[in-house]
């Protein structure tokens, strides 16, 4: 018997689902890089160049650019690999 | 353990059935609260402990050190938090192999923020009977009121933690000044932001749809259960065949287990599943149908541990075994990589050294006939006090260092660049040859760092 005041939870969407998998998981990827990233990569030593952009010399602002930028790409492979996984043609 | 079935309705915004899980309280429900205190204190306290005239636990990003009470880490150091890491998953691992979900159940921030949340909510919607009877009707002043009433909660809860969280990261005296002032940098007001907009929304309506759709370790924790190990379990040779009783709850009518059927372990679970069913991926331990069905049993006189923590072994009337291999295995493992640590910090030396080749000249011949090679040495002194070094060349016969001075001061937890040349007599080098630049306090001899360079002369 089910409680009947309880009606069972519905499931995620595969589309949410997908999402929001992707999202999290990847978010823990780039959280993961940044750190080795910078660990090893000052970003002051921008400013000693003429070349690179100067205003990511400023270490606050590197470490918050770097941290997107990882999370863009392991979001972009993350979601690819969901919508790959689920998009298949069943034979 | 089977994939989540899709939805028949596949958009982003199909309605997600919300769980309106019912408050129980018991040993376990307080055991949690005991968690939940102790690690929010942690996390909101923490920032305000004072050290050596200093924040104790400061990850200083913008000045690239980490404060850990007396230590001071560089990114040098990063191999120690990898270690760290490490050890966290293998106790992870051991503590799994031996007591289940106890991560989930307790110490997970996940829980343990929801907990506060559902906590606010109670507060202001009122139980769980009457949270469903407000949602289902219709806006009232009241309704209006109480909804306002729990998002103010919420969400100065979830700013609050935001804050603290910053607080790790900037020095929280002038974070807090800042706030007061309303003036921090664009990236301070970001962050304190992001995290609390995520606490909000992963504790205030996420809440168990992490664990069942986001979380990795729900996933793979089960390749560390075996049959010893501690799982919430409903004893179905005790309870079975269930059934409701009478009016009187005592009169068990004949052939009935000890289950009388009240489902209140499914209304109390966070996760909305019935543990009668056996275990499932998505019961996060949290024991909260322990303390739902040991009332009931109390209640109508029976024993209590209907549910309860047991292992799989205790279930089928066999013995438990504590000690086997994988758990001799996690536990060794864990106590070499724990020992290991402390004896690398305790030991770690507090100087490092970067050798730079000078990028405009390979190599110069002085008017003596003298070859010359210049460097720029980065000398790390990690130490809580400052330290004069000199810097001398080995594994090159006849090299002589010369720099601006013949030793070099580096205060207390500085870097310091020095341009170093490094000579050696005409004719004795050809081509390219490795060797060494050391580093090493004059005051204590035992603060020695070597780091390899290369030295070229005409081929």
């Amino acid at each position: 018997m089910e409680a009947e005041d309880q009606p069972p939870p519905l499931e995620w969407s595969a589309l949410r689902e997908g999402i929001a998998v992707s999202v999290w998981t990847s978010f823990l990827a780039a959280s993961a890089e940044t750190m080795v990233f910078f660990a090893y990569f000052d970003p002051m030593l921008l400013g000693s160049d003429e070349l690179p952009p100067t205003w990511l010399a400023l270490r606050p602002v590197a470490y918050a650019a770097g941290f997107f930028f990882f999370w863009a790409f392991t979001l972009s492979a993350a979601a690819l690999t969901a919508y790959m996984l689920r998009s298949r043609p069943h034979s | 353990m089977t994939a989540p079935v899709a939805a028949a309705d596949d958009s982003l915004y199909a309605a997600h059935q919300k769980l309106y899980p019912r408050e129980v309280g018991g040993r376990f429900a307080r055991l949690r609260i005991l968690a939940v205190a102790g690690l929010l204190g942690v996390f909101y306290g923490l920032p305000w402990v004072r050290w050596d005239g200093r924040q104790a636990v400061l990850f200083d990003l913008p000045a690239r050190k980490f404060y850990i009470f007396g230590l001071t880490f560089f990114p040098q150091d990063f191999y120690l938090l990898t270690w760290l890491l490490i050890i966290a998953a293998l106790s992870l691992f051991f503590f799994t192999a031996v007591g289940g979900r106890l991560w989930c159940g307790y110490a997970c921030p996940q829980t343990v923020w929801t907990e506060v949340f559902v906590w606010m909510e109670r507060l202001t919607e009122g139980k769980w009977a009457r949270r469903i009877k407000l949602d289902k009707g219709p806006w009232t002043a009241q309704k209006l009121l109480r909804k306002a009433a729990k998002q103010i909660l919420w969400v100065s809860f979830a700013v609050f933690t935001g804050f603290s969280f910053v607080g790790f990261f900037v020095p929280v005296h002038e974070l807090a000044a800042g706030v007061a002032a309303l003036k921090l940098s664009s990236w301070e007001w970001y962050w304190i932001l992001f995290y609390g907009f995520a606490t909000y929304g992963n504790a205030g309506y996420l809440r168990e749809q992490v664990c069942k759709y986001m979380c990795p370790y729900a996933r793979f924790q089960s390749a560390m259960f075996d049959r010893n190990t501690l799982i919430i379990s409903y004893d179905a040779q005790r309870g079975e065949p269930r059934g409701s009783r009478g009016r009187d709850a005592a009169l068990r009518p004949p052939g009935l287990g000890d289950c009388i059927d009240c489902t209140l372990c499914v209304q109390a679970c966070p996760t909305g599943i019935d543990i009668r069913k056996g275990l499932q991926y998505e019961c996060i331990a949290c024991a909260a149908c322990i303390d739902a069905c040991d009332e009931v049993m109390d209640k109508v006189g029976s024993p209590r541990g209907l549910v309860r923590y047991a292992t799989q072994a205790e279930i089928d009337g066999k013995p438990t075994r504590i000690a086997r291999p994988r758990i001799l295995v996690y536990a060794s493992l864990l106590c070499l990589l724990v020992v290991g640590f402390a004896f690398a910090v305790s030991h770690r030396m507090p100087l490092d050294v970067d050798v730079l080749r000078d990028r405009n000249a390979l190599y110069r011949e002085l008017n003596d006939g003298r070859i010359e090679n210049v460097y720029s040495i980065r000398i790390i002194n990690k130490d809580q006090q400052a330290h004069e070094f000199k810097l001398s060349a080995s594994n090159l016969p006849n090299a002589v260092v010369d720099s601006d001075s013949p030793t070099q001061f580096v205060n207390a937890e500085e870097v310091k660049t020095v341009v170093a040349r490094v000579r050696v007599p005409g004719g004795q080098e050809h081509g390219g040859r490795n060797f060494l630049i050391s580093a090493q306090a004059v005051d204590e001899p035992r603060i020695r760092v070597t780091s390899r360079a290369r030295f070229f002369a005409e081929p």
